[in-house]
């Protein structure tokens, strides 16, 4: 190569580098803008963030503009720290990381404030009636695990429970069903928001069986004993070493108008799995051939058991000239506790907290805010699956009062599962306000007095996610760090065929003559 | 002149006529015989210009292979495309089988032996499910190996480590062929050098890739980490043909080995004597026995019943009816699903109330909408059955459990976005075009559809949507699978209108023997404009009559076509010539009137 080549080549390659650098690394120049019209109202975004309480270690709250301009400028500011200046040549407005937790932080308790500018074709500016956010002082728990799934029918294909970390936008695998044959995983459960006691089913397959870590120590266990099949919904005691089921037996039917599918529950009971003594027992009241009873939870002093109950299947089956019908509309279920004494694991007296006679409507998924004050729970006109129902909506029942109001976050759509944060200031909970098919996860912050505010949507770094994501974000549980058992540990532990627990049956509890007719808890799980 | 002639096409007749008159024949054979287009409607294949789409396939190694197979396989939607890329990937097969051939005996004379690897391929092919990445995972091994033996290193350390980045490389991309290029370079590594350290390494390098990617890397599960891609998940015929395939490989290699190893030079010049015939001769006998093989493969490997399946579907898809009705027979009704995509197209020609039984509707109702028991295998059609009905709630149902099956392919967003559009469901439908906008073929159709989202006169205008919109079930029921005709009244309760409802339900009762219900529902025929009674209907009707207490009933305005009427008369004759014994006048009764609803009755 001769000289001048190489003088070429040389050249040549630091022309191109000073170009990228000139890109990439000197910022771009944010425009000053001195003169605009004002538009008399806010601007148009999506998600709609605006006028929100939001937790101080939340992601940035990414947005698109919904309104006309050939470039954005857009300042967020509040009393404390620099303001920070975005300007976007499209809609899309992706806020840096760095500065927003900086600006967040500063402003704990108190408003930042959005100016929105749109550049018009003809080079002149308008300025969109300013919205605010008040940063709690209060923040969230820093992670949310959720299952991700295609809206579920009969069949299903991928799977996999993952876990986000809010204060930026990882996503990361807690486990996929890539790794165990593509069979079933749900119901993921944590013991008061601990990312190291937690479990999960797997259904199918030679992994089948529910999977519990404790801290790293990983066990697989069939909950099926002589007295039930295996367990479903799950609630961990709070002292993590018992986890309360319910064994159901569901299944999936059509209608021909609106939201197709829908559950029924033809017999369900209550089952204790007591983690140390790998043992299931249970008793008369939560487990009662007379009753369904389902969707177990604890107080947060461990000493009641929460359910939900409804007269059993055969009580809606009508005979009306010589014509059968069951009266699936009909299903309801109320509110139950039964007191539970942890010193020697027995059982008191049950009592109706909040009957389905009262509200008019099924009463399903009760949590207990972990302060004890509040129990968030869903109603519906009827049935036992209130993710399928748009009429499905949060309620919250104030326990020192018992009584019961409908916070200001629910839409036409179905809302469901919820849980709430460690401090009992936030909760998420399951929305399909967005396309009436795919829940996703909405967060809202709850104030000492019991007052839910305005909901916001999980934030993505790209603002346009959702508008071609049709997977179902399902049973979100905020927790309060991440999940570290590996993904392969838990592969490891469910393929273990010698490690794999059988329950026993606790020798007071009698085995049910009538277990044939339960069902494996399923593959449906309340979304 | 002469010489250049004798230079390029005597010496290398191989490279110069056989190759490609190989490669043209694979190119036509795959076009008329394989039709490519079958295999998009058997699998398909869907790609997305996204990032998102991209990421899943980095989750678990095999899926870069995936990801780039889907996207070569975009090509099949046009046959020409899809002929042409299996025939440039049946080449690039063959170069590298030469290559690697060569890489242990440097003899320019390897005859056809490279060719066998390109046939057993083309057998493959012959499997509609077959999957493009086992294609790619094959040429990238050979193509690693033949830069691996391209480099050969003489320092062992500097060729251990070209192997572990070579076979990281493999594994992630490909996985289990990470196998075949092993086995390859130990085969290498023992010819070549007769060095045993490195073929230790490399075994156990073999070995601890795929196990630390098992334990630390990847969700994946053990049989996965070592055979993902490699061993497929399908049924072949013959079924070992890809494990002939991949062992063709090693056997040739060593059988080179052995011929140069073993043979005196004396044997060897004498075996070279027979092959090296003259060029006329060698090329005539080379081709006819690739001709022979190929013809023998393919035949063993082609499944007609599966190809004629999914020509049936293929242009059910494109709604085109008569070509469906010309490719069914009553001798290849052999599933449901293919009962059930006749009895659509007699319907959508507007002759399943005067065709459908003559063919065979063994199949009974199940040839309406076959049952749930075997949906899994077909759920797109389902909800297109559903679809047509009107019965979009079910349509939509089906469309979901097609996702579960097939993913996210683009007929199942499809489907979704216009059931979505029917339900009113705005939101839903503007994802599902979303989506189809970020696909390669689909761009355009979503744009269409894009115009009909909050926009109902133009959804009224749509000959298709605006039928099914005013004729799809508007009133909830609970969809009773198991009771189609159940449903199917609920729905004409609500959608006066619906001519294929009415017709399904029709055929509903005929399958059920139930013809005194077609005798009830007669009086619809003017609300769907029939200006005569439908043949079957008309050979229901006599059935009935011939009941003794069944005597009188409404025909509404309607009078039964003489000929309907000669023809029952002359059956009744049949029927008595046999004493009314129906199994005796079977033959006569089949051979006159083996097209009738009578024949049904009296045979099914």
């Amino acid at each position: 190569m001769n000289k001048r080549k190489q003088l070429f080549i040389i050249t040549g390659a630091a022309i191109l580098l000073l170009i990228v650098f000139f890109f990439l690394v000197v910022p771009s120049k944010n425009p000053v803008i001195n003169d605009f019209s004002s538009v008399n109202r806010p601007p148009k975004i999506y998600p709609d963030y605006t006028e929100l309480v939001i937790p101080p270690n939340i992601a940035p709250l990414n947005f698109f503009v919904n309104e006309h301009g050939s470039r954005f400028f857009i300042k967020i500011y509040g009393s404390q720290g620099d303001p920070l200046e975005i300007t976007a040549n499209t809609p899309k407005v992706e806020i840096p990381i760095g500065n927003w937790k900086d600006l967040l932080n500063q402003n704990r308790g108190k408003e930042i404030k959005y100016d929105i500018f749109a550049e018009n074709s003809d080079g002149t500016w308008q300025k969109f009636k300013s919205f605010s956010n008040h940063v709690a002082s209060e923040g969230i728990d820093n992670h949310l695990a959720y299952r991700l799934l295609h809206p579920a029918y009969h069949y299903w294909g991928e799977v996999g429970i993952y876990q986000r970390n809010l204060e930026n936008f990882d996503e990361k695998p807690i486990l996929t069903n890539r790794g165990t044959d593509h069979n079933c995983m749900n119901c993921h459960s944590f013991c008061q928001n601990d990312p190291n006691r937690m479990m999960m089913h797997l259904r199918a397959g030679p992994t089948s069986g529910t999977l519990i870590n404790q801290s790293g120590n990983i066990i697989k266990v069939n909950t099926a004993t002589a007295f039930s099949k295996a367990g479903s919904y799950p609630a961990w005691h709070p002292n993590g070493k018992l986890i309360a089921f319910s064994v159901n037996q569901l299944t999936l039917f059509f209608h021909a108008v609106g939201e197709s599918r829908d559950v029924l529950d033809h017999a369900s009971d209550l089952i204790i799995y007591d983690i140390a003594k790998n043992m299931i027992t249970s008793c008369p009241e939560i487990s009662s051939p007379d009753a369904m009873e389902t969707f177990p939870t604890w107080s947060p002093d461990g000493n009641y058991l929460y359910f939900c109950s409804a007269p059993k299947f055969d009580s809606y089956i009508s005979e009306k000239d010589n014509k059968t019908d069951l009266l699936y509309d009909q299903i309801r279920y109320s509110l139950m506790r039964i007191r539970y004494y942890q010193e020697n694991g027995t059982w008191g007296k049950m009592d109706t907290v909040l009957s389905s006679a009262k509200t008019g409507m099924t009463i399903l998924e009760p949590r207990i805010s972990p302060d004890g004050n509040y129990l968030m729970f869903t109603m519906a006109k009827y049935g036992n699956f209130p993710i399928y129902l748009n009429s499905s909506d949060i309620y919250i029942l104030d326990l020192k009062t018992g009584k019961y109001y409908k916070p200001d976050v629910n839409s036409d759509k179905t809302e469901s599962f919820h849980s709430w944060s460690s401090n009992s200031r936030w909760f998420v909970f399951s929305s399909k306000r967005g396309d009436n098919l795919c829940a996703r996860p909405y967060f809202s912050y709850v104030d000492k007095n019991g007052k839910a505010y305005k909901p916001f949507l999980l934030p993505q770094k790209d603002p346009g996610f959702y508008s071609g994501f049709l997977t179902t974000y399902n049973v979100p549980e905020l927790i309060k760090g991440p999940v570290t058992v590996s993904p392969q540990s838990f592969v490891s532990v469910a393929y273990d065929k010698e490690k794999a627990l059988q329950a026993k049956l606790d020798p007071k509890v009698k085995p049910n003559q009538e277990t044939d007719k339960l069902g494996s808890a399923g593959r449906l799980t309340p979304q | 002149m002469r010489l250049l002639f004798n230079k390029l096409f005597k010496e290398n007749i191989d490279a110069y006529i056989l190759t490609p008159l190989f490669l043209i024949s694979v190119f036509f054979y795959v076009l008329f015989k394989i039709d490519p287009v079958l295999y998009f409607q058997r699998q398909e294949p869907v790609f997305f210009l996204t990032s998102g789409f991209f990421k899943g396939f980095l989750a678990y190694p095999g899926g870069l292979a995936e990801y780039v197979s889907l996207l070569l396989a975009q090509s099949f939607y046009f046959s020409w495309l899809g002929a042409l890329l299996i025939t440039m990937v049946i080449s690039s097969v063959s170069f590298l089988t030469k290559a690697a051939i060569r890489s242990i005996n440097n003899s320019k004379q390897i005859q056809i032996v490279h060719f066998i690897p390109a046939i057993l391929l083309i057998a493959l092919h012959s499997q509609y499910r077959h999957p493009l990445s086992l294609d790619l995972g094959l040429l990238l091994s050979l193509g690693f190996y033949f830069i691996y033996t391209r480099f050969s290193f003489s320092n062992p350390l500097l060729r251990i480590t070209l192997y572990l980045l070579f076979s990281v490389m493999i594994y992630f991309i490909a996985a289990g062929f990470l196998y075949l290029f092993a086995v390859l370079c130990i085969i290498y590594e023992l010819v070549k050098y007769r060095h045993y350290y490195p073929v230790i390494v490399f075994i156990l390098l073999s070995v601890f890739i795929p196990y630390i990617c098992v334990k630390y890397l990847f969700i994946i599960t053990t049989k996965d980490a070592f055979t993902y891609l490699l061993i497929p998940e399908i049924d072949y015929l013959p079924r070992y043909t890809p494990y002939i395939l991949y062992l063709f490989y090693p056997v040739i290699l060593i059988l080179t080995v052995l011929y140069n190893k073993f043979l005196s030079e004396k044997l060897r010049e004498q075996i070279l004597k027979i092959f090296l015939l003259k060029s006329k001769l060698r090329f005539g006998i080379q081709a006819v026995v690739l001709l022979a093989g190929m013809i023998l493969l393919f035949n063993m490997s082609l499944n007609d019943e599966d190809k004629t399946l999914l020509q049936i579907d293929y242009n059910a898809r494109l709604g085109n009816w008569d070509k469906v009705l010309e490719l069914i027979t009553p001798q290849n009704i052999n599933s449901k699903i293919i009962l059930c995509q006749l009895n659509r197209a007699l319907y959508h020609t507007g002759q399943l109330s005067s065709k459908m039984f003559s063919y065979p509707q063994q199949g009974g109702s199940d040839g309406l909408v076959f049952a749930e028991d075997i949906a899994a295998l077909a759920p797109l059609l389902r909800s297109d059955i559903f679809f047509d009905l009107g019965h979009i709630n079910e349509a939509q149902h089906w469309a979901f459990e097609a996702f579960a099956v097939t993913g996210y392919s683009a007929w199942n967003l499809q489907r979704l976005a216009l059931t979505s559009i029917l339900k009113g469901e705005y939101p839903m439908a503007q994802k599902c075009l979303n989506m189809l906008d970020k696909t390669l073929l689909f761009k355009s159709w979503a744009e269409h559809y894009r115009q009909y989202v909050n926009n109902k006169s133009l959804l009224q205008n749509d000959a298709r949507l605006g039928y099914l919109s005013s004729s799809m079930t508007k009133n909830d029921f609970i969809v009773l699978p198991d009771y189609f005709s159940a449903d199917l009244e609920t729905i004409l309760k609500s959608s006066s209108n619906n001519k294929m409802a009415f017709e399904y339900l029709m055929a509903d009762y005929l399958l059920r023997h139930q013809y005194n219900k077609v005798v009830e529902n007669l009086d619809r025929l003017q609300e769907f404009g029939y200006k005569n009674i439908p043949r079957h209907y008309e050979e229901a009707l006599l059935a009935y009559s011939a009941l003794p207490a069944n005597k009188d009933f409404d025909l509404h305005k309607y009078h039964i076509n003489p000929k309907t009427l000669y023809d029952f008369r002359d059956l009744e004759r049949i029927l008595s010539s046999f004493k009314g014994n129906k199994m005796e006048a079977c033959n006569s009764i089949m051979a006159k009137y083996g097209d009738t609803y009578w024949a049904y009755l009296l045979y099914n």
